[in-house]
């Protein structure tokens, strides 16, 4: 086991990791910087692996599994500092654009994004399937990559403006609706990481006010059907991209 | 009585939501929602004060409420943070 380091760009910030194994650094290949600067610095320590066993749901326990959730963390609380916060949601993009699913775990965000890419091809490219950075700069709001993307590693290190989040729900029937900002917000609530300390907190809610009123809300009820793909699509994107 | 402290009241997208923060955070991790008159009765109680002052500030705020219904209404929220063991008395 041997102490290592290396460097990231994430979301236009350059995070400088010191990690215990190397399984992190694997994961984030596609985001390496070489640069000397570095905007933040995590460092990872077998006590906080622990800290993050005790705490953790997620299926695998390994350490170098744990390692990588618990740098994550740790760099998502550094971001909100800067304009940024990690949101729970699978992301895709069309062009320059980027639409936001979220919505219980279990409900159907991967299979709809599946549906997605079955309809539409390579004209729409996954950002990140589980965990977007949502950036606010000059009240817009833009979803990026990162290398923590869910089990079917589905993300590319991009950036483009968040132009939906869809709420999702299963259904009988298809049908899509806007959705009231005050409702959204009750609803985003559950899929973001809120600190512990109350600047982190009152940091974060204000990036997510401005999130949800800087993008369109829609709450989509829907089966697993290419018409639940058609509907979402021409409704959220407004088939500007449509040939 | 009056909330105790550790708690961060910030308004998202037209509602206001509360979470407990530091030392609190680590017994008390709900997040409380609250509507126009929740807050309101929140701001109240930041400060030490009674179901009679609180009544008193809302009538001010909303001023076509019928007294009894806000009192009812105060009381009502009042015992449900109690409950959710968020005032000190």
């Amino acid at each position: 086991m041997v102490k290592e380091m290396f460097k990231i760009k994430i979301a236009d910030t350059v995070v400088e990791i010191h990690n215990i194994y190397s399984f992190v650094e694997t994961l984030c290949k596609d985001y390496i910087y070489n640069g000397d600067d570095s905007d933040i610095i995590v460092k990872s320590t077998q006590d906080m692996i622990e800290e993050e066993r005790l705490v953790s749901t997620e299926e695998q326990s390994n350490d170098p599994y744990l390692e990588n959730i618990c740098v994550y963390r740790q760099i998502a609380l550094e971001l909100i500092k800067r304009d940024t916060f990690v949101m729970h949601a699978a992301t895709v993009g069309i062009g320059n654009k980027a639409y936001a699913f979220t919505a219980k775990s279990g409900t159907g965000k991967s299979t709809h994004i599946a549906l997605w890419k079955r309809l539409l091809g390579d004209k729409v490219y996954a950002i990140n399937g589980d965990k977007p950075i949502i950036k606010i700069i000059d009240g817009k709001a833009y979803a990026y990559g990162s290398p923590w993307c869910g089990k079917e590693f589905w993300n590319s290190n991009v950036k483009a403006e968040l132009n939906g989040i869809c709420f999702l729900e299963r259904g009988e029937e298809n049908s899509i609706e806007k959705l009231d900002i005050s409702e959204a917000a009750s609803k985003i609530m559950k899929q973001i990481l809120i600190p512990k300390d109350a600047e982190g907190v009152i940091k974060t809610f204000d990036l997510v006010d401005q999130m949800l009123r800087a993008t369109n809300l829609w709450k989509l009820k829907c089966n697993i059907s290419m018409e639940a793909a058609q509907l979402s699509y021409k409704t959220m994107h407004g088939g500007i991209y449509e040939d | 009585m009056k909330i105790r402290n550790g708690f961060v009241a910030r308004d998202v997208g037209n509602r206001t939501f509360v979470v407990a923060v530091g030392e609190l955070s680590k017994s008390f991790n709900a997040m409380i929602t609250l509507n126009e008159t929740g807050k309101a009765i929140w701001q109240a109680l930041k400060t030490d004060t009674s179901i009679d002052e609180i009544v008193e500030k809302l009538l001010l705020e909303f001023e076509d409420a019928e007294k009894e219904l806000v009192k009812r209404d105060v009381i009502a929220f009042v015992n449900k943070l109690d409950e959710a063991n968020v005032l000190e008395k």
